[in-house]
């Protein structure tokens, strides 16, 4: 794992410091879960995207905060065994250029281990663009819970949750990859109320020597009702 | 005929309260070595474990209680004593093939019944009795004296629902009680 860690923060050190883009901004986000019968869940989300800071690496930067897109998402999932759940919905997204809806299907499994939990999730998505090229996404994220205080997270702690994606996309018979990595730190008010902040990285394009990178200060927000 | 329908349904449904397992709610933290009682840190040295000690506070709908955890070689030892340091029992990490065959079979027996497919996820072995006797159980495995238990958590499945369970038997494999483990919400994990 830890061989794994270093390889990775070189390998992405060394696409940054080639010449490519950065973007830098804010992404406020709010979880809503509700609990149904029969082991069913609707989660409703919604986010926002601000960025302040684009340029280059190497060369001067612009700062111009402009709000940029609002995520508008609906999931509906179904408990599958002990540990897993499937879930499936509809992502609306409003932007400058028009309305995009997607369509999400994704495979979660939480393991509880002796002093953390890792969750698997696998997912696939078909976005429907207004004025671009449709775009076809098969995900993997990995991310571990860590509590800074004993062996689970309870009421009024801390913990860190350090999350690793992969993204292959499709558009117009072009491949891309971008690989996301999200350090935060949470706060459980209670098991139903918690908050996360942290830094959303995300690396893409580089597989066309055009390496696009980007920094989103991050901060989420989880209910359950 | 009315009466005789509200005390049968009043009926069941007290026994399906005694007979649903009670929710095992647990809140733990690490606690510094200075905090812990001197008694509790006596008798885990006269363990001789001689591995680091990390120590725990705990507290549940039993009350509060205060844990040495350690691991020699590849078995795990959890070592409780209650707020003032008096030892309350000492628990082994084992295997399946670890109990006794006869205990082994009359537990099954007893899960069998609970449910239509079970699988073991830990097993811990207790021994609780006065702190001298427990001691020399584990130094010298002179089992006199004490009291034996097997605590054993599992994912049962009964008319096609599962649930993660832990359930105590006594060193024969006799019944004692069962607690249903609730699952921490994982939503910030799902999504």
């Amino acid at each position: 794992m830890k061989h794994l860690s270093c390889l990775l923060f070189l390998f992405i050190s060394t696409v940054i410091c080639a010449q490519s883009t950065y973007r830098a901004g804010l992404i406020p986000r709010i979880n809503l879960n509700q609990k149904l019968e029969g082991g069913w869940k609707l989660n409703y989300k919604a986010e926002s995207r601000f960025v302040n800071l684009e340029g280059e690496f190497n060369s001067t930067s612009k700062f111009d905060p402009t709000y940029t897109l609002t995520d508008v998402s609906i999931l509906a999932s179904k408990k599958t065994g002990l540990n897993n759940s499937f879930a499936g919905g509809l992502l609306v997204r409003f932007r400058d250029g028009g309305i995009d809806q997607r369509f999400i299907q994704q495979f979660t499994l939480v393991k509880r281990y002796n002093s953390f939990r890792l969750s698997h999730r696998f997912s696939s998505d078909q976005t429907i663009k207004e004025s671009a090229a449709n775009t076809f996404r098969f995900r993997y994220r990995l991310a571990s819970e860590i509590p800074f205080n004993g062996h689970s997270v309870d009421a009024n702690e801390f913990y860190l949750k350090i999350s690793n994606e992969y993204l292959h996309a499709f558009e117009s018979n072009e491949y891309d990859l971008e690989i996301r990595i999200v350090p935060l730190i949470g706060y459980v008010f209670k098991d139903t109320n918690k908050i996360e902040w942290g830094i959303d990285y995300r690396i893409g394009n580089f597989i066309h020597n055009n390496t696009a990178n980007s920094f989103w200060l991050t901060f989420n927000w989880f209910i359950s009702i | 005929m009315f009466s005789i329908k509200k005390n049968l349904l009043l009926g069941s449904l007290f026994i399906c309260t005694v007979l649903c397992a009670q929710e095992k709610l647990e809140r733990e933290y690490r606690i510094k070595r200075n905090k812990v009682p001197k008694k509790a840190i006596v008798f885990v040295k006269s363990l001789q474990l001689n591995n680091k000690i990390k120590w725990f506070g705990e507290e549940s709908l039993h009350g509060s209680s205060i844990e040495a955890k350690t691991k020699v070689g590849k078995t795990k030892y959890s070592i409780e004593f209650d707020t003032l340091g008096n030892l309350q029992d000492v628990e082994i990490q084992i295997a399946k093939k670890q109990i006794p065959t006869r205990t082994l079979e009359k537990i099954q027996e007893k899960l069998g019944t609970d449910f239509t497919k079970f699988k073991f996820i830990k097993i811990q072995k207790q021994f609780s009795g006065k702190s001298e006797h427990v001691r020399s159980c584990i130094l010298r495995k002179q089992y006199t004296e004490v009291t034996i238990k097997y605590e054993i958590v599992l994912k049962g499945t009964l008319q096609k629902k599962k649930g993660l369970y832990e359930y105590t038997f006594t060193d024969k494999g006799i019944y004692e009680k069962r607690e249903r483990i609730i699952f921490k919400n994982s939503d910030n994990l799902e999504y």
